[in-house]
């Protein structure tokens, strides 16, 4: 009797217990895969650089046919194994870069190289003649130089060099007349900014919606049938996938956004389609802070002589400001989470500058791009991702903070 | 006559300005009557919780209302300052007269009514704010923003509540740092900051150990010189040792209502009797 229900203990606690493991052991491995695919490629320049990647086809100024080399020194803090050019003074490597591509990078820049002053975009555009950019960090496709007799010839990636292929055949060049360079990509400032904006509208949006729906369920409605009613469809709607409110989005607010004059895609559909998917959830989770709002309080404040309204703004609503601020942040959360019912309404397509009537992409829809293709660029979805798991980190802590600050008197005792 | 000897009462042991409000008191209450409560009937659904209830709440003393758990305290006390408003099912009928008014009419300003009548819960029910701001509530409801006015209103409250001492120096303190007897006469200073003239109180001691309960009931006995206390409770020691009348309340009716001394000494109804001796309860 007490062995098989000892037996049997064991065999539940042990079972929960494997259960608990396994799941903790997913989500370990998940992040684990995550940091070690996107630490690597997270840098400053990829919160503030663009997405897509900038050809450049720099030339000499009109005054000189060609830059003749000079004779620079090899900087000290150069790691041994990086290809110096002692004629042209920079130094170049092969990478991946963050959009997975073979690129040869430049590592180092001499302040007096040639290749820094005096040369000029060529590509048409309003950039033409301006000084073209010849910086760290920037890709080098091919360098057109003239070689010991002076015929024009062209090396680098493009010619299928290495980086010490191409620094060595420079080596053999007197002058330098131009070259094809690319500004790498992969940044995600864009959709950050995206990704702001829907979080703003959405919340401005909504709040104040689910927080007076909230009110009214919470402390107003009678408890009738109609109340009920109501009730149960904010939970239905609770657990519509966000890809049908995509639909309708597409199909139910976009005349209304095209009618104010918004045409397209745009980031005001996207948090206007956004607002009503957080509605049920945000109404469901204010009506529960308010609901955890101890009934004396109401009593005390109404015995007191204040008003109905007196007794919500002073004393239910900022006693149920914790449950309130994570109805706010799991709203957050969801926006930065969201693909589905984005791809339809704001697009996929990077915004290097968004705005709030044109299209864009979230981080999350940036994922879902990234890992779309015929070639999935892991590296910066995990990146990515990594910065979108900061984020909600960093908004935890923060509500944690706020939360433990309004709350921070009640633990200490006086007497 | 009656009020004459009040009068005097009075001016024994207060000050001038008591003097005045007891005045004013006489003006509104002319029959020393702070309610008089006309075939009060109360409804939850269908269920009928007070029956056909007759009396007169004396101004100025402590009336206490005992009974069995379920015969009706509660109900009748929340009605005084209609409080029975907001449970849904109530339903009342009957009237209330205090001031000369019907308080049950629909014309009657529930805001300002609560104000002039205060009431104390069974649990301390402080809001999870600051000393200072719970013994304010009322008055910053009211409108009232001056600091200076505020602080002295407050601190009036809290030593009419007996609390000055031990919290002066912890006014920005939250009240739920009190303990429970302090956050029970925090709940009376808050509700005496308004300078009512009733104060209703439903078991304030219940949830209170020995000493609390001991010290609260001097705050009463103190309390009564200024104010009307009706106060609901389970300890026949206490509506003993605190109340000038007892009412007794069976099933919804009310058995019998007399001076406390009479109540306790010589009660006309055997129930009544049976309950005070412990036969039943
Ligand atoms: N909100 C309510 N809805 C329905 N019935 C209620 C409600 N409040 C009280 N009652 C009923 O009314 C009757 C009187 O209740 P009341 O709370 O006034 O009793 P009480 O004398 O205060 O009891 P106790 O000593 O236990 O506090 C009880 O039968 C109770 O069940
Ligand atoms: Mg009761």
């Amino acid at each position: 009797m007490t062995n098989s229900r000892k037996f049997k203990n064991f065999l539940r606690s042990g079972s929960t217990l494997l259960a608990t493991l396994l799941v903790v052991f997913v989500l370990v491995s998940v992040i684990a895969y995550i940091f070690s695919n996107g630490w690597g490629t997270l840098d400053a320049s990829m919160f503030s650089g663009d997405y897509y990647a900038t050809n450049i086809l720099a030339r000499t100024d009109e005054s000189i046919e060609a830059l003749e080399a000079g004779s620079f020194d090899r900087p000290a803090a150069l790691d041994a194994d990086i290809p110096f050019s002692s004629n042209y003074g920079f130094a170049i490597r092969d990478e991946v870069n963050r959009e997975n591509n073979k690129v040869q990078s430049l590592v180092y820049v001499d302040p007096n190289s040639p290749l820094a002053h005096n040369m000029v975009i060529a590509t048409a555009g309003n950039k033409q003649g301006k000084k073209a950019p010849f910086e760290v960090g920037t890709t080098l496709l091919v360098v057109d130089a003239l070689d010991l007799e002076g015929n024009r010839t062209s090396h680098g990636q493009r010619k299928g060099e290495s980086a010490e292929e191409l620094v060595a055949a420079l080596d053999e060049t007197i002058a330098i007349t131009g070259y094809q360079s690319q500004i790498p990509g992969g940044g995600i400032r864009g959709p950050i900014i995206s990704t702001l904006i829907l979080i703003g509208m959405s919340m401005l949006f909504s709040m104040p919606i689910a927080l007076s729906a909230a009110i009214y369920l919470q402390r107003l409605a009678k408890d009738n049938r109609f109340t009920r009613a109501i009730r149960t469809s904010i939970n239905l709607l609770a657990g519509v996938p966000s890809i049908i409110f995509g639909m309708m989005g597409i199909t139910v607010i976009f005349p209304i956004v095209q009618a104010l004059g918004v045409d397209g895609l745009s980031l005001l559909l996207g948090s206007l389609t956004m607002s009503i998917m957080l509605l049920p959830i945000l109404i469901r989770q204010s009506e529960e802070a308010l609901a955890s709002v101890p009934p004396s309080y109401t009593m005390a404040s109404l015995a007191l002589g204040a008003t109905e309204t007196q007794t919500l703004f002073k004393v239910v609503l900022p006693a149920a400001l914790p449950g309130i601020l994570s109805a706010f942040l799991l709203g957050i959360s969801r926006v930065i989470g969201e693909s589905a019912a984005l791809i339809f309404t704001i697009g996929t397509a990077v915004n290097e500058a968004p705005s709030l009537t044109g299209s864009g992409s979230t981080l999350a829809v940036l994922i879902w791009n990234l890992m779309g293709g015929e070639t999935p660029n892991f590296r910066l979805a995990s990146a990515v991702s990594l910065v979108i798991l900061a984020i909600v980190l960093i908004l935890n802590i923060t509500v944690k903070i706020i939360v433990g600050f309004t709350r921070k008197e009640e633990t200490k005792k006086v007497f | 006559m009656k009020f004459m000897n009040r009068l005097k009462q009075n001016k024994d042991i207060s000050t001038d300005s008591d003097i005045i409000s007891a005045q004013s008191a006489l003006v509104d209450n002319p029959d020393g009557v702070a309610f008089d409560i006309r075939d009060l009937n109360l409804y939850y659904d269908d269920f009928q919780a007070l029956k056909d209830i007759n009396m007169e709440i004396k101004d100025r003393s402590v009336t206490a209302f005992i009974g069995p758990s379920g015969c009706g305290k509660s109900t009748l006390l929340r009605c005084l300052n209609r409080m029975n408003d907001l449970i849904e099912s109530s339903r009342v009928e009957g009237e209330i007269i205090h001031k000369g008014q019907n308080i049950n009419s629909p014309d009657t300003d529930v805001v300002k009514l609560r104000t002039e009548i205060g009431m104390v819960f069974q649990q301390p029910n402080p809001f999870p704010k600051s000393i200072f701001d719970n013994a304010a509530y009322g008055l910053v409801c009211q409108g009232h923003k001056n600091k200076s006015f505020l602080r002295e209103a407050v601190e009036e409250a809290l030593i009419k509540a007996a609390l000055w001492d031990e919290v002066k120096d912890h006014l920005k303190r939250n009240a739920d740092s009190l303990s429970g007897g302090q956050q029970q006469r925090l709940c009376i200073a808050r509700a005496i900051a308004l300078n009512p003239e009733i104060i209703l109180m439903d078991e304030p001691t219940s949830a209170l150990d020995p000493i609390a309960t001991s010290r609260i009931e001097d705050l009463i006995t103190q309390l009564k010189q200024e104010y009307t206390i009706v106060i609901v409770t389970h300890s026949m020691s206490q509506a003993a040792r605190v109340s000038d009348e007892t009412a007794f309340f069976l099933l919804g009716d009310l058995i019998e209502f007399d001076t406390t001394d009479n109540i306790f000494q010589n009660p006309r109804d055997s129930r009544t009797e049976d309950y005070i001796s412990g036969k039943f309860g």
